[in-house]
């Protein structure tokens, strides 16, 4: 097992090496830099191709990509993300993510327990019930799940539950003035955890509905019932502690997921999370943050692939790790 | 339970007609029965049709502006109202249809190709080419797919041309790794080993004998893999890193209808309804070619 985690956590570290040289390199094809503005300025002394080149070799980015990805990547490790460019000149990007990667975790955390939970029931009684209404109900919501969009489920919901009805709020994390009200939180979180959570339980229901399937078919599921077992007990212990062992794997997967939903999800209802400041920086070629971004969900993805992997070698002993 | 020597008479019936008819004769009488993936099949067609048809059937043009009949609500004559230019939606939805068809099944076709031919060739040649390959495939997949997306179509410029090249560039990984483990499979099987004897060039051996093979979940991921891009290119049009107006795509229409969501909310249903109906019938297409083609599959 420890040789196991060492070489996994050994991976872990290669990949996110390749991956953030990568996504570095992807963004060098950007045009132009942060002094570009310059040239068009009205003032002479400004648009000097000299100042301009001077203003760059003062930045580092007069160098080739690679020396810079070193640069950065060194910086990383002692927690220096870079400056903003754009949005927040001169303030450093690790202070931009701090504000922010607290209510991103907010709304993907509540969204995925809530999913977890939901999608779980949904898929056990589908799975226990196949074929019965209800399971022909959920299969019909989770197909319809799947082939929505995002954005346009979230727009759906401003509508009728902002514009029409005016029961929730159409986005912002809170009420001005009330920053404080927890309520008034909660009431905020309402749309956009539930924008991320249905299109999830739409996955979720349906995937633990074919690994409980599959379970249910198995020999040892008789065996409990013949000696008399309660079926309460063989359904909720002996099926479904098997059933979510392969569970376990596509929530690790399906992390990216949340973190590609939450990008829509807060710009749709004005979140200030990391995937609205992705968004922004992106648009606004604030290249040093849409990095950093990149890096953190980057992070966050692979190491949840890691846990589910090692939550998955834990959980199944029928798996050996060497 | 049956087991192999004893089949349900039904079963045995199917493979006899089967012998008769052909394969594929087989696959298209089991898809005919799935009710749902026929609907899906039509309702696709038809709106392929109407986006191959657009410029003959639309009524207007889709940048034609009439700034004095603006917001406009559904008429003899503007069938589903206009918009904040005055421009006839229904005749923008028709355009729309035509240009996120194209960018799925473009890029659905090109990224299926990429990755069957890269798949079949890491499988069949194995050694460096093969780990090259699969690992990129592995690194790129971890990825989170839709900020990549963004932050490379803002880097070469939001265009029709760029949003083709970012869902082929991401887009081969998945059936890669299926039709590498399918010709992995395959690659030691007698049937195989006859071909190489007899003289077949590796080319012909993975065109010939791997790849018919390996079709079946490389047509269900394809199908799939539509849907998906019907929604990914939406979704970037959408956050203006798409399609450019004045252009229409279902997804900058919707991101322009953003805008006057508390005064005209229903300008934002049409265009949604157009890719949640695209997408549904797509996957019901899926999910029935996924049964008729090969019930074993899982993917």
């Amino acid at each position: 097992m420890r040789n196991y985690l060492l070489r996994r956590v050994l991976q872990m570290v290669v990949l996110l090496v390749f991956v953030t040289g990568l996504i570095y390199f992807v963004l060098n094809l950007f045009p132009g830099g942060p002094f570009d503005f310059l040239a068009f300025s009205s003032d002479p002394r400004d648009a000097d191709p000299m100042a301009i080149q001077r203003l760059e070799a003062l930045l580092g980015i007069d160098k080739p990509w690679y020396e810079r990805y070193f640069t950065w990547f060194l910086g990383v490790l002692h927690g220096d993300f870079g400056t903003s460019w754009v949005m927040a000149v001169g303030i450093p990007v690790g202070d931009l993510l701090g504000q922010r990667i607290g209510n991103t975790l907010t709304l993907s955390i509540t969204a995925t327990v809530i999913s977890l939970t939901i999608g779980l029931a949904i898929g056990i009684w589908s799975a226990v019930k196949q074929y019965s209404l209800s399971d022909n109900i959920a299969t019909a919501f989770s197909f319809a799940g799947q082939s929505m969009p995002t954005f346009w489920l979230g727009l759906m919901l401003i509508i009728v539950f902002a514009v029409r009805l005016k029961w929730l709020p159409a986005g912002d994390i809170y009420t001005p003035g009330k920053a404080d009200d927890v309520g008034d939180r909660v009431i905020h979180l309402i749309l956009p955890v539930a924008v991320l959570s249905l299109i999830q339980i739409a996955l979720w229901s349906r995937f633990v509905r074919s690994s409980m399937l599959e379970v249910l078919r198995q020999d040892f599921l008789r065996t409990a019932r013949a000696k008399g077992v309660a079926e309460r007990l063989v359904l909720g212990k002996h099926a479904l502690r098997n059933a979510l062992i392969p569970v376990i794997t596509i929530v690790g997967l399906d992390i990216p997921n949340i973190f590609s939903g939450a990008v829509v999800t807060e710009s749709i209802f004005n979140w200030p999370g990391m995937g609205k400041l992705y968004l922004d920086s992106v648009l606004r070629h604030d290249i040093p943050v849409s990095m950093g971004v990149l890096a953190v969900i980057a992070f966050l993805v692979i190491a949840s692939n890691l846990l589910a992997d090692v939550l998955y070698a834990v959980v199944d002993p029928r798996i050996r790790y060497d | 339970m049956a087991t192999a020597d004893a089949l349900p008479i039904g079963r045995a019936a199917e493979i006899i007609e089967s012998a008769e008819i052909g394969q594929w004769g087989a696959v298209w009488r089991r898809l005919r029965r799935h009710r749902f993936a026929v609907l899906g099949a039509v309702v696709l067609g038809l709106f392929t049709a109407i986006a191959v048809l657009a410029p003959v059937i639309a009524p207007a043009g889709y940048d034609e502006q009439d700034l004095l009949r603006r917001y406009l609500t559904p008429s003899a004559q503007n069938l589903l109202g206009t918009d904040d230019l005055g421009r006839d939606v229904l005749t923008r939805l028709l355009y729309g249809a035509r240009i996120s068809l194209t960018v799925a099944f473009t890029a659905t076709l090109v990224a299926t190709i990429a990755g069957a031919a890269l798949g079949a060739v890491a499988g069949y040649l194995g050694g460096w080419t093969e780990v090259v390959l699969m690992r990129l495939a592995d690194i790129m997949l971890s990825l989170p797919q839709l900020p990549i997306l963004i932050i490379l179509s803002a880097a070469l410029g939001p265009s029709l041309q760029t949003i083709v090249v970012v869902l082929v560039v991401f887009g081969w990984m998945g059936v890669a790794r299926l039709t590498h483990g399918s010709v992995l499979a395959l690659r030691h099987r007698e049937f195989t080993e006859a071909a190489r004897a007899l003289g077949g060039g590796a080319v012909h051996n993975i065109v010939r004998h791997m790849l018919p093979n390996a079709l079946a979940p490389i047509i269900v991921a394809a199908t799939l893999g539509l849907g998906n891009r019907v929604i990914l290119e939406a979704t970037l049009s959408f956050l203006g890193l798409g399609i450019n107006p004045p252009t229409p795509s279902w997804g900058n229409m919707l991101q322009n209808a953003q805008g006057y969501i508390w005064s005209e909310p229903w300008l934002a249903v049409y265009p949604g309804a157009c890719i949640f109906l695209t997408v549904l019938a797509v996957n019901f297409l899926g999910d029935g070619l996924r049964d008729a083609l090969d019930p074993r599959l899982k993917i």
